[in-house]
Parts: structure tokens; C-alpha cells; sequence
């Protein structure tokens, strides 16, 4: 295996952390099963998932994982069957303690919003949940952050939901699943942007059991997971060509799990399609890349390895801001990235901790 | 479109090129002449008042006199177009660049001097249209 692919201890760590306090913006909390939000539903809904053969929760990853332990990193699987994710104390050992990690963000990977039908019951959802994340997580360790989970599919509640929650600053964002059906950018959604800037929200983008490629689902899972980036693709591009960014001067957006090394051939393309179709859309009053640099932020995880790391090195320096880049973990997943081994040396020692820590607290307000 | 040759006399406000006559170039049109060792087009706008600029485009050398003209389009909210005013563009041939006809800029880019054209003073003299180098 070559030195690249083994991973290298940063030298950001090499003299035992030099104080720094690594901040990770992809943890994920997992219900045991969906009957966990029983206590926070009210009927009609309750009864719906609370008899045996009712509603099992949203549309999943609808592929089989080829890993040895699923989804998940053989050290998150639990002892008594329940899923990699869904136990405080292990997120708390194997992260938060392991790595000195403080906040660590939350983001559910529950989307009622790939639940496209009955919406008033998806709403009734996504507000148990949130209630289910306060009680079980972030009152049980203040090193947590977390998103808000809505249901997209109704603007309008799902910004009733961001209102109730907004005020509380353990919620730092909302999260919108990344997904090919629906671009967020039509102004059916702005209700949800409008309610995070309102609340001085991060939007959150990541995958979801609803995501899909260009092609739908292709035979394989390495197939999907190699092209999925596209969703985000489709949405930045969307949120930028619908003028959210112009109409909500404030809002910022988080692209988490998306990885990173195909925003510089975004930013040329969309930049040169602009001088020629600007007229098209011309309430967006700048170039896109100008938005991305200033108001979209990305998670590390999953980082690309190219055979030289200098390579990887010259692609963060294309995009022309050493601010866009977050550490994440991923954490519970197979595909986790440590603090200590995901950024190359060819990363200079103070970049490294702006990734690692800085550039998040300064996205977040943390 | 063939460029068309012009009659040049010097001036103390820059070298006077006489391109055609008044008539020649219909309002919402353009045309490219040469004058001297420069090409240049000229556009006719719906008033009826004329521009000149540097006819060739600084992406990739098309000739911009074989474009068109139209106002500006600018929204005041998104979804939404408005003409802004007496604003008009010339738009390239090929890939639809445009630029705006009072100052050669790119609306995209207004800021980079490496994608903005070069504007001449043009003057209807005696039914003829001359244009100062």
C-alpha cells in the first residue's frame, strides 16, 4: 500500500495536538428503530409507528453494503444488534474523547423529506425527531451540536419548525437531504432559507436513502457512492441560479459529505456559462464562483488521494479561499476519516488547523 | 459581412474616420468597418443614436459585428426581468458575451480590463457618421 493510501499522522499532531481542539462536522445519530419517537408524537401519528406493523421510517439506502461490518467501521457496531450510531457513550469514546473533538455536529440521516407523501405526517415526523435528538443527545453532552431535521416537502412547516427550535444554539443548522428528485433553489423552498437566515442558521447538504445518481441507481454501490457528488452539484447550482443567495444576503450553506475536489471545475464552468446565459437569470447579480467562496463551506470527509498529494494540495488552492474546507469524520460510517491521519503533508501546518478546527468555529459561531 | 474601408482625416480630438452615411445603419443594427489599422463596429440603437467599439471579441476573437444588439436585461427579484432603460448590449456570435455599449464592459465581469472592449467617440457630421481613433 502506498504512503498516500496508509495515511500519514499530521503534523499538526505530531507534538501531541499543539492545544488544538479539532472540530467535526459530520457525526451521525441513529434511532434504534423509528418506534424511538413514540414518546414524541401525538396522535393521529402516534399510533401509525407505534403498532407493530406500522410505518418503519423513510426510504433507506436501498443498496446491500460489501464492507465487513455494513455500513458502519467494525469499532462502532454494537454488542446488542441495535445500529452503529445509536449509542451515546461509544460516539463519545471512539470521538469525542479519542480525538479531543469539541462540538461535534449532528446530522441525522432521519429525512421525512424522502418521505414524499402524506406531508402532514412527514411534518409531525421531522419535529419528533428533532425533540428525540434535544433529549437523548444534546442534553446528555454539551461537546454536541446539532441540525434540524424538516420536512422539506412543506416549506411552511418546516419553517414553523426551524422557528421553534432556532433559538435554541445547540441547533446550528438545518439539514436538507441532498437528493436528484427536487432542486432547492425553486422558491417552493425559500420559507426554509428564509427561516434559517432569520435564526442565523447554517443550510446543511448531505446524502440521504433518497439520493440517487444521474442515472438512477446503477447495479453496484461503489458505482453510486463514486457519483453521487452530483446532488450536491445540482444543488449549489440550483440555490445559485434561483437567487438564494441573492435574496438572502445572509444565508450560508454547508456541503457535507460531498466531497471537495470537483468544486474548482464547478466554479470555472459555471463562471464561463454565466458571461454567456447571464441573461437568463439576471437577478444573480455576481459571478457563482464569488458565492461559493464567500457563503458555502465543505466537509473534508470523503477525502480524494491522488497517487501525489501535492496534486490534492493544488486543487484547494484552485478553488482560492484556504477557508471552505471543514474536518469531518463520518463517524459511524465505513468510509470515517481520522483527525490525525485525513490531511496529507503537503497541507501546510496552519492551513491544517484551519480545516481541523478554525474554519468551522468561524462558519458556525462556535 | 464584409468589413468596409473608411475615409480617415486627422483631427485634434483623435484621428476622424468617416464610416458611411447615416442612413447606412438602421437603428438596431451593427456593422463592421475598418479604420486604419483597427476593426470597430458600429451600432445603431433604437433612438437612433450610434456606438462604436473594438470589433473584435477578447474571448476568442470572434467578430462581434456579426452579433446583435439588445437592451440590458437586470431583475429586481428573482424570477423576474426588466430592461434597464437606455442600457444596450452588444452580444457576441458565438457564445453570447456581451457587452455593454456605454462602457465595453462584460455586466458579468464589469471589473476585469482584460474582457472589456475599447469604446470610441462617433459623431453624426453632415449625414455622415465619423468616429474618432
Amino acid at each position: 500500500m502506498s504512503e498516500v493510501l496508509s495515511g500519514r499522522r499530521g503534523e499538526v499532531f505530531e507534538d501531541g495536538k499543539g492545544g488544538l481542539s479539532v472540530v467535526d462536522v459530520d457525526v451521525h445519530e441513529m434511532l434504534t428503530s423509528v418506534k424511538d419517537l413514540v414518546p414524541h408524537l401525538e396522535e393521529p401519528w402516534r399510533s401509525r409507528i407505534e403498532v407493530n406493523d406500522g410505518f418503519k421510517g423513510p426510504p433507506g439506502n436501498p443498496y446491500s453494503f460489501p464492507q465487513p461490518a455494513g455500513v458502519a467501521i467494525q469499532d462502532a457496531v454494537t454488542d446488542d444488534g441495535s445500529p452503529a450510531g445509536s449509542k451515546l457513550e461509544m460516539l463519545q469514546e471512539q470521538v469525542l474523547d479519542r480525538y479531543g473533538i469539541e462540538p461535534a455536529v449532528l446530522i441525522s440521516l432521519f429525512h421525512p423529506t424522502d418521505h414524499q407523501i402524506q406531508p402532514e405526517f412527514a411534518t409531525a415526523l421531522a419535529s419528533a425527531y428533532n425533540d428525540w435528538v434535544l433529549e437523548n443527545w444534546l442534553e446528555k453532552d454539551d461537546r454536541l451540536r446539532s441540525s434540524i431535521t424538516v420536512a422539506a416537502q412543506e416549506p411552511r412547516d418546516a419553517a414553523r419548525e426551524i422557528d421553534r427550535l432556532g433559538s435554541d444554539p445547540r441547533f446550528v443548522q438545518v439539514i436538507l437531504p441532498a437528493v436528484a428528485h427536487h432542486v432547492f433553489g425553486r422558491q417552493h423552498y425559500w420559507p426554509i432559507f428564509e427561516a434559517a437566515q432569520r435564526n442565523e442558521l447554517v443550510v446543511a447538504f448531505h446524502q440521504s436513502g433518497g439520493t440517487r445518481t444521474a442515472v438512477g441507481l446503477p447495479p453496484y454501490y461503489i458505482e453510486w457512492h463514486t457519483a453521487i457528488s452530483q446532488n450536491w452539484q445540482s444543488q449549489l447550482i440550483s440555490l445559485i441560479a434561483g437567487g438564494v443567495f441573492d435574496e438572502f444576503e445572509e444565508l450560508k450553506v454547508a456541503m457535507v459529505e460531498s466531497s471537495w475536489t470537483w468544486v474548482p471545475h464547478l466554479m470555472w464552468r459555471f463562471d464561463y456559462n454565466y458571461r454567456s446565459l447571464r441573461r437568463e437569470v439576471p437577478w444573480v447579480k455576481r459571478l457563482p464562483s464569488e458565492y461559493i467562496r464567500e457563503r458555502v463551506r465543505f466537509s473534508t470527509q470523503p477525502m480524494e488521494y491522488p497517487e501525489d498529494p501535492e496534486d490534492l494540495y493544488r486543487m484547494f488552492e484552485m478553488i482560492g479561499s484556504d477557508e471552505f474546507l471543514m474536518f469531518a469524520t463520518d463517524y459511524p460510517h465505513w468510509d470515517f476519516d481520522s483527525p490525525e491521519q485525513a490531511l496529507p503533508r503537503s497541507f501546510p501546518k496552519e492551513l491544517q488547523r484551519k480545516i481541523l478546527s478554525s474554519n468551522a468555529r468561524e462558519f458556525y459561531g462556535f | 459581412m464584409a468589413s468596409r474601408q473608411t475615409v480617415r482625416q486627422t483631427a485634434s480630438s483623435g484621428e476622424r474616420h468617416v464610416l458611411c452615411g447615416q442612413g447606412e445603419v438602421p437603428p438596431g443594427t451593427v456593422k463592421g468597418f475598418r479604420a486604419g489599422n483597427r476593426r470597430i463596429a458600429l451600432s445603431c440603437l433604437d433612438d437612433g443614436t450610434f456606438r462604436v467599439v473594438a470589433d473584435t471579441c477578447p474571448h476568442q476573437a470572434a467578430r462581434l459585428s456579426l452579433g446583435s444588439i439588445e437592451r440590458m436585461w437586470v431583475s429586481d427579484a428573482p424570477g423576474t426581468h426588466r430592461r434597464a432603460g437606455n442600457r444596450n448590449v452588444l452580444l457576441c456570435p458565438w457564445h453570447g458575451f456581451e457587452f455593454d455599449l456605454e462602457t465595453g464592459g462584460d455586466p458579468c465581469v464589469p471589473g476585469r480590463p482584460d474582457l472589456k472592449l475599447k469604446t470610441y467617440r462617433v459623431e453624426v457630421e453632415d449625414g455622415q457618421i465619423a468616429v474618432y481613433l
